[in-house]
């Protein structure tokens, strides 16, 4: 099975995990901000209480941030580490940066999109039909080539 | 004469009188005297030569060249001698028979003189006085036999030391005794069943024997390997009540003897404990992940048939995604 595509629920357990990490360095921001502040200003020290919208903006941002590096770095952040899982392009080559920040973008801004993959005889979210790329079982990591 | 009839030898009666060969006649008893005589004679005579060459420096003639000197022809002197001997020899037996006519005839020219009166009245006399004379010697021998007994008392000691002096005992036992048939003829289990071997034990210094035997020697005489190789050592070990024994030991004092804690202490510096934590964690997390990517695949590979079944694809990859799309 090493190389070929990857389903729906080994990807979407990989998402899952990815998010689970950014929702844990969303707390872990958190509390470095609290203990900023009450070393800061130990008297007057108040938990902090961001609104609902700016902790949307952060995670989301966080998550664009994880999600291109790891993409184009090695292809995997530590949620696809676990499942065995890489994104490679078309060819099975590593991801361009500009091309894992654009497959990035597509993902946060429509994550539903990843379900296509269910119906797609590549195994291919919204997103890889756009940037042209593909995700593969790797459960012996071999990093592909660079891109050209 | 009467003859009483002689007891075997292997009875213990022993018979009151045993009656002998009917004595011989006077010729033979004078031959015979003489004979004795003769033989002392040239006993003596051997002897004396012997003694003398000896006493010259000579070595004398040794037992066995004397008797190979008597079974061969001689010549010289000893012919002589022999020749003499020889002479005496018939002389005797002649003089012998000539004495014992002489008496038988005296007695039958005297007979007439000896059957008379006059004659038995002075045998009579003559025996009378003979029988008082013989009287007074019956009384008397008692004393003189003591008196000669107490002078050989005195005289055959000194005499036999004397004669011992002169033999080498060790020699004449050496030379004479045939001591295999000594040693044969005696029952040595009876003999040692005599022997209390207890005793004899108890007078002997066991201490001081050991002391004498080299014992290094001994030992490195032993084949070890061979003897340990004839012991039956299952049959050894199923006699041995291993249950009681380990009721014997003192556990607690064993236990209480060991530096548990700088044993332990010890063991904690041999393991590598951290790389072993990391070793199972990082097999667990292995079993884990790769538990959690073979179900998902199952799982990918189950919806992805399903989806096919349903839209009716006849399998994987033979449309690309952006034909789908």
């Amino acid at each position: 099975m090493q190389g070929s595509r990857a389903g729906i629920v080994s990807r979407f357990l990989a998402d899952a995990i990815d998010l689970a990490v950014v929702v844990a360095t969303l707390v872990g921001i958190y509390f470095a901000v609290a203990g900023v502040r009450f070393l800061l200003h130990p008297r007057r020290f108040t938990w902090p209480e961001p609104s609902g919208l700016d902790l949307a903006a952060l995670g989301w941002v966080l998550l664009f941030a994880y999600l291109a590096i790891g993409w184009g770095n090695t292809g995997r952040t530590f949620g696809k580490t676990v499942l065995g899982l890489r994104v490679v392009g078309g060819a099975g080559e590593r991801l361009s940066f500009l091309r894992a920040l654009l497959r990035s973008l597509l993902c946060v801004a429509f994550p539903i999109g990843l379900f296509w993959c269910v119906v797609s005889a590549k195994d291919a979210s919204i997103a890889d039909l756009i940037v042209r790329s593909g995700v593969v079982y790797d459960w012996e990591p071999r990093l592909p080539a660079a891109a050209p | 004469m009467e003859q009483q009839p002689v007891a075997p030898d292997n009875t213990n009666v022993v018979p009151l009188r045993v009656a002998g060969e009917f004595p011989p006649s006077l010729e033979e008893l004078v031959e015979q005297g003489f004979r004795i005589a003769l033989g002392l004679v040239t006993l003596s005579t051997e002897a004396l030569t012997e003694a003398v060459a000896r006493t010259l420096g000579g070595p004398g003639p040794r037992p066995e060249q004397a008797r190979a000197e008597a079974s061969s022809p001689s010549a010289g002197l000893p012919l002589l001698a022999g020749a003499a001997f020889g002479v005496a020899a018939g002389t005797i037996r002649w003089s012998a028979r000539t004495a014992t006519t002489l008496v038988r005839t005296g007695e039958l020219v005297l007979s007439p003189v000896t059957t008379s009166a006059p004659f038995r009245d002075a045998m009579r006399r003559l025996g009378s006085g003979l029988d008082s004379l013989d009287s007074r010697w019956r009384e008397e021998r008692p004393r003189e036999e003591e008196a000669a007994a107490a002078f050989l008392r005195t005289l055959v000691p000194e005499v036999v030391d004397a004669v011992l002096d002169q033999v080498d005992i060790d020699e004449v036992v050496a030379q004479r005794v045939d001591l295999d048939r000594v040693v044969a003829r005696v029952d040595l289990d009876e003999v040692v069943a005599r022997v209390d071997i207890d005793r004899v034990i108890e007078r002997v210094d066991l201490s001081e024997l050991v002391e004498r035997i080299p014992l290094d020697d001994v030992v490195a005489r032993i084949d070890l390997d061979d003897i340990v190789a004839r012991v039956d050592l299952e049959r050894v070990v199923d006699r041995i009540d291993v249950d009681a024994v380990a009721a014997k030991l003192d556990v607690e004092a064993v236990v209480r003897r060991l530096d548990l804690v700088a044993i332990a202490r010890e063991v904690v510096d041999e393991l590598d404990l951290p790389e072993i934590i990391r070793e199972s964690m990082g097999s667990m997390t292995t079993e884990t992940v790769g538990g959690i990517r073979v179900q998902s695949m199952n799982a990918d590979r189950a919806i992805s048939r399903l989806v096919d079944r349903v839209l009716q694809r006849r399998g994987p990859g033979e449309t690309g995604p952006e034909d789908q799309a």
